[in-house]
């Protein structure tokens, strides 16, 4: 199966970064847009649809956290699942995330098979 | 936390972002003394508790070597913009990873922005030769203090 993916980070690198592991790890992409920070993500997200999108939280604009609100105020759009990669290893940072509706989260640094794991593991996951 | 344990911390987030995500080995301290030709350098600034900065430095030839690893691309083909964000989301990762385990509390990373100089050399200066060449990283910090 392919997938649409976003993926939403300020840092042009890490953009490729993901795109290039989920290559190569054998993540079939049917499309893969970028976006720089969560204001353009939604904006995006107006005409494009994806099945799942990995964001950042630090970012300009809109940051991480203030995306994942603005997204579950969006009918059609907060069933989309959203995986978080943050250099933040905390606990409570993760659980602000996952409260505010991450369904996944990936600490950097990390390996090509720990991102591929965590988006099998959240799209293959049950969700309201 | 005393300053062989930050020490300790510096090393295994460089050790471990190289290995994870540049596919780069470390190889422990460089032979030769002495710091790096500060050809390129990249600072990310953090607020918690304690605040503070970590500053990398490494030669343009080293960060270009990396950024190729990072980007799966040639190094020729790699701009210099392109090396500067890559060594500022390795300064991004470093700091992130040692931060995250030494703030007693909450913290922010600021954007990481090249240094225009070589950067300050105060703090904690770890140097480690990569097998891209030497990377030197500086953390300075108000007062560590260990998690409750």
């Amino acid at each position: 199966m392919s997938y649409r993916v976003l993926i939403v980070d300020d840092s042009p690198a890490m953009r490729t970064f993901i795109r290039r592991v989920m290559e190569s790890s054998g993540f079939e992409l049917a499309s893969c847009y970028e976006a720089g920070n969560g204001e353009e993500a939604l904006a995006l997200l107006c005409t494009e649809w994806v099945d799942v999108i990995l964001t950042d939280i630090n970012m300009p604009v809109v940051d991480g956290e203030e995306f994942l609100r603005r997204l579950s105020r969006e009918d059609l759009l907060r069933s989309v699942p959203v995986v978080v990669i943050s250099t933040d290893a905390t606990k409570h940072r993760a659980e602000r995330m996952f409260a505010l509706g991450a369904r996944g989260y990936v600490t950097k640094p990390f390996r090509p098979e720990d991102l591929r794991a965590e988006l099998e593991r959240t799209l293959e996951a049950p969700h309201d | 936390m005393t300053e062989a344990e930050l020490r300790r911390v510096l090393e295994d987030s460089i050790m471990e972002t190289l290995d994870a995500m540049f596919f780069t080995a470390c190889f422990g301290a460089p032979e030769a003394e002495g710091a790096p030709p500060a050809e390129m350098a990249a600072e990310v600034a953090f607020e918690g508790r304690p605040p503070g900065r970590l500053t990398l430095r490494m030669a343009a030839a080293a960060a270009r070597s990396l950024a190729a690893n990072f980007l799966g691309e040639e190094e020729d083909a790699l701009s210099e913009r392109q090396v500067g964000d890559v060594l500022c989301e390795l300064a991004n990762m470093v700091c992130g990873f040692v931060v995250s385990r030494v703030e007693a509390g909450e913290f922010r990373l600021g954007a990481p922005r090249i240094l225009e100089t070589g950067g300050p050399r105060g703090g904690i200066v770890l140097a480690v030769e990569t097998g891209a060449g030497v990377l030197e990283a500086a953390l300075e910090m108000e007062d560590p203090i260990c998690p409750p």
